[in-house]
Parts: structure tokens; C-alpha cells; sequence
């Protein structure tokens, strides 16, 4: 390092936490980082929701009178078990249906005079096998109807997709607008040291050592900045997944270590964002200049 | 004083030489039109005229803060106007600029203003610290090294700009106004180190106002600028272009 990059810097004193850019900066780190969190968060449970329910059918038997339901019901469970298209067969238990009910009828699911549909839960091989399996069920039950689970969940599981790249996307612009700050920041302090730059410039600097200076003092700024936020950022997200582990058991996937590098490699992104978007902004402002 | 002689032809006895130099801001008229002259090396330049004749646009030209917007300068070998960008710092290196407000940094110290040219070259720090005490020394301002620019006086803060603009042995020394803000004991003080540098090599150009000053270095030449053309005492052209000169039957 030569004595240019050593010497002190005839800029102005950076303001450090006393100016407004550290600060911008740790809001935009600190929503990155939360946007960012909120993707990895939604694209692997979107994924495993889908994963879940692409192959997934229910088969609804809605009779009346028990003792031919449970008939049908013997019936399309044997059927199904030697169908080479289907991987597996779950028959819900009359006590697990009446459970379900009670979450939404309270005591009057308990009514024994409450008259249930019979489901089936049918894994398929491949989703190829719905329309043998649709074909079958008529053979055997005309009335009973075949709901893939993905003409439900599916949607849920697409808005999941989007909403993570939306979150995604705000994380890369909010990641660019701290670049941008730091763009701004650098422009302005250009202006205010036209004095300095015009000496600096006669005493034979060239526009590398003059935008290292003035890079020099938006990586302290940034670096403030991302500090500040990256630690605030990173203490809600943990906090959120704390709050929030109970919901998302069951549809989060591994990958958390992957989830958290990525969370904290947005801080020192964002310093190099902005250091370099600086160092061209004041680059080509200084050769505009004679 | 000589006044400064015939159109001149580039010799390698010349530093500077202006051939039809005009300068124009933006899409304003010239400011400077027809200039012609050249500088020796080793001599000694005064730059008289009334404000807004052209002196500080004419020494902008000069120090290369400004390219001409035609014509053509010649200075150190070279075609300032063709130079590429990225060389000017190397030739702004063999120029020392002293202004009538000091320009210094205000939160530099006075060694580190100085020993701003040498850090700008790339010198390691061992190599500066000498010849800045040294040149600081020479300036008579050693014992207020580490003062900063707004504890000094005038005469000490245009001390720390003269030494500033010749730490880094210039071949070309400018001097726009230097004696404007200080008082005339220290005005003659500064001119006796501008004539040190001129017999030590360095060309010297200064800018003033000050007949007095321009008559105590007798072997001086003067240059005066009258709305915007280089002119002789006389307020005639002293030197058109070749077009003009015959046309005016001055060849």
C-alpha cells in the first residue's frame, strides 16, 4: 500500500453515526435481510406442499346408511390396494372424521345423527394414475367423488411460490437501494469537495486515487451500516422462526444452514453494492471534470 | 523588465508555448482569443491586466485546469490539447500552483499539506518526512509544522501553499495573485522565494496587480492581458496570428 492510500484524506471527516447514510443503510440491510429470510422461509415449504399433494387424491363416499358405506368403502380399499397405479390406501377412521368435524361443528360433530362422508386418502404412483383410479371408483361407486388434493392446495402452494419470489425480488432491490444511497451519498459529498478535488487534481492526483479516497469513506459508512442492520436484521429473523416454528413444522424442509449463510452474506453484498456503485459513480463524475 | 518577445517558435530552450490559443466556457463568447507566446525555461513571467482581462482563465490554461477550446499549447514536449486525460496528473506533477486564497486543506496540518504532493506521487512515508521539514524550514514555518491552516496568519498560510507547490521541484511554478492577502513586508518575503526557485531553474509565472513587485526582479518579463488577447504596454495586439499579422502588415 502506498503512502496515497496510507496518507490522512484531505476529504472531510466522514460523519460516521452521525450522518443519515449508516443509518439508511442498516434499514435496507435490515429489510433485505428480512425479505430474504421470508423467501427461503416460503420457496422449500411451497415446494414441499407440493411435493405433498401433487399425487395426493381423496375419495369422498357420501352414503347415508353405515353398513353400505362401510361396504363401499371395504370394497374400493381392496380394489385400490392390487391398483398398480396406487402406492398406498388410508381409509380415515369414523373417530378421526368425527374429530375433524368437532373442529369446525364443536359438540354437534358429536351427534351421532350427523351423517359423515367415508374418505379414503389415495397415494398414486404418478399423477398419471388419476384417471384409471376416477374410472374405478365409478365402476365401484358412482357416488362417491375423487378430489385431488392439488385442486385445492395447489394454489396455496403457487401463492407460496410467488409470494418467495416477490420476497425474493424486494430483498435484490432493497439490496440495490442501499447501493443507491451509497451512489447518492458519494455524489453529494463529490459536490461539497469540489474545492478539494480541484486541488487534489493540481497537485497531480489521479481520478483512481481521488474515488479511493471518497471509497475509502463510503465503505466506513456502509460498513457502520451493515453492521448495524445485518445484527438487528439477523436478531428478528431468528426471533420470527422461533415464533413461527410451530406453523411452519410442518412444511419446512432442511437447509437451514444454506438459509442462514445466504441471510448473512447479504450485509457484505450490500458493502460491496455500495463501495463499488460509489467508486463508478465518482469515477465518471470526476472524468466529466478536466 | 523585458517585455515578453516576438511570436515565439518552440525551442528546447521553451517550457510553454501558446500558438492562437482561445478559451471559452460552455457556449459563452472567448474569454481568451489569438493568445500566442512561449516561456523559457528558467524564466521569470509576470502576468499583469485589470480584473476580468483573462489573467486567472490565462493561468488556468497554463497550470492545465482548463483545455483550450482551440488553438494550441505546447508545454513539457507535449500537445496539451491532445493529451489523454489519464496523463494530465503526470504533468500537472512538474507544475506548482500558489492562489491568492491559499487553497490549503483546512483539517490538514501544515506538514500534511505540504507533503500532499509527495503522498499523491506514491512516496513511502520515510522519504517525505525529510524533505517536508526541510522545505517547511526553508519557509521559515518549521516550529508550526502541525498547526492547522486556520491557526496560521496569511502570510503563513500563502508560506504553506508556496511550499505545497514547490515540494514536488517543479519544473513550472504559477502564482495567481500570491501577495493579495498578506502585507507588503510579506509580500517582498514571498517574491524573494519566488526568485530563489527562478535561480534554482524553476520558470516562475506570477500573477499580480502590484507594479512594485513586478519592478524589484529586474530580469522579469511581463506579460499583459487585455480583455481577454495578450497585449503590449501599448494596449495593441502584441502578437496576432500569422493571418491577421500580415493582413495588418505587422509580420
Amino acid at each position: 500500500m502506498s503512502a496515497a492510500d496510507q496518507m490522512p484524506t484531505p476529504l472531510q471527516p466522514a460523519q460516521g453515526l452521525a450522518g443519515p447514510v449508516p443509518w439508511m443503510v442498516a434499514v435496507m440491510t435490515m429489510l433485505a435481510m428480512l425479505a430474504l429470510a421470508g423467501a427461503l422461509a416460503l420457496t422449500p415449504a411451497a415446494a414441499s406442499l407440493s411435493g405433498q399433494i401433487v399425487d395426493r387424491v381423496s375419495i369422498q363416499v357420501p352414503i347415508a346408511e353405515p353398513l353400505q358405506r362401510r361396504m363401499v368403502v371395504r370394497q374400493l380399499r381392496e380394489n385400490l390396494a392390487d391398483a398398480p397405479y396406487v402406492r398406498d390406501v388410508q381409509v380415515l377412521s369414523e373417530s378421526a372424521l368425527r374429530a375433524m368435524a368437532d373442529q369446525w361443528l364443536g359438540d354437534a360433530g358429536e351427534d351421532a345423527a350427523l351423517t359423515l362422508p367415508a374418505i379414503i386418502d389415495v397415494d398414486l404412483v404418478s399423477a398419471d394414475g388419476y384417471d384409471r383410479l376416477v374410472r374405478n371408483v365409478r365402476q365401484i361407486s358412482p357416488d362417491a367423488e375423487v378430489v385431488p388434493h392439488a385442486r385445492y392446495l395447489g394454489p396455496v402452494a403457487s401463492l407460496m411460490r410467488s409470494l418467495g419470489w416477490i420476497a425474493a425480488g424486494i430483498a435484490l432491490l432493497t439490496a440495490l437501494v442501499a447501493g443507491a444511497i451509497a451512489v447518492l451519498s458519494a455524489r453529494s459529498r463529490l459536490e461539497g469537495e469540489r474545492e478539494t478535488i480541484d486541488i487534489l487534481h493540481l497537485v497531480g492526483a489521479t481520478d483512481v486515487q481521488i474515488a479511493r479516497m471518497f471509497q475509502r469513506q463510503v465503505a466506513r459508512d456502509t460498513l457502520w451500516g451493515v453492521t448495524i442492520g445485518g445484527a438487528i436484521g439477523l436478531l428478528l429473523t431468528l426471533l420470527l422462526f422461533w415464533q413461527l416454528r410451530g406453523i411452519a413444522s410442518g412444511l419446512a424442509t432442511g437447509g437451514a444452514a444454506w438459509s442462514m449463510v445466504l441471510l448473512l452474506l447479504i450485509p457484505p453484498v450490500i458493502l460491496v453494492i455500495a463501495v463499488f456503485s460509489a467508486r463508478r459513480a465518482v469515477l465518471h463524475a470526476l472524468g466529466n471534470m478536466v | 523588465m523585458d517585455h515578453i518577445s516576438g511570436a515565439p517558435s518552440l525551442s528546447s530552450k521553451d517550457l510553454v508555448r501558446f500558438d492562437n490559443v482561445g478559451l471559452r466556457y460552455d457556449n459563452s463568447g472567448e474569454v481568451l482569443s489569438d493568445i500566442s507566446f512561449s516561456l523559457a525555461r528558467g524564466g521569470f513571467y509576470f502576468v499583469a491586466g485589470p480584473s476580468g482581462a483573462g489573467k486567472t482563465s490565462l493561468l488556468k490554461l497554463l497550470y492545465l485546469a482548463q483545455r483550450p477550446s482551440r488553438g494550441k499549447i505546447t508545454m513539457f514536449d507535449a500537445d496539451i490539447g491532445m493529451l489523454e486525460r489519464r496523463r494530465l496528473p503526470g504533468f500537472r506533477r512538474r507544475i506548482g500552483v500558489v492562489f491568492q486564497d491559499f487553497r490549503l486543506i483546512p483539517h490538514l496540518s501544515a506538514f500534511d499539506n505540504v507533503a500532499l504532493p509527495l503522498r499523491i506521487s506514491g512516496l513511502n512515508e520515510s522519504d517525505i518526512l525529510g524533505p517536508v521539514s526541510e522545505m517547511l524550514d526553508w519557509v521559515k514555518l518549521g516550529p508550526r509544522m502541525h498547526a492547522l491552516p486556520s491557526s496560521l496568519s496569511g502570510g503563513e498560510q500563502q508560506r504553506v501553499a508556496i511550499a505545497r507547490a514547490v515540494i514536488g521541484r517543479p519544473l513550472l511554478l504559477i502564482a495567481d495573485e500570491p501577495t493579495g492577502n498578506v502585507d507588503p513586508d510579506m509580500a517582498v518575503r514571498l517574491l524573494q522565494l519566488f526568485e530563489g526557485l527562478n535561480n534554482s531553474g524553476t520558470t516562475v509565472v506570477v500573477a499580480t496587480h502590484d507594479l512594485h513587485l513586478m519592478n524589484r526582479i529586474p530580469g522579469a518579463h511581463l506579460m499583459r492581458v487585455a480583455k481577454g488577447r495578450l497585449a503590449d504596454p501599448t494596449g495593441a495586439l502584441r502578437y496576432p496570428p500569422a493571418s491577421r499579422r500580415a493582413s495588418a502588415g505587422l509580420a
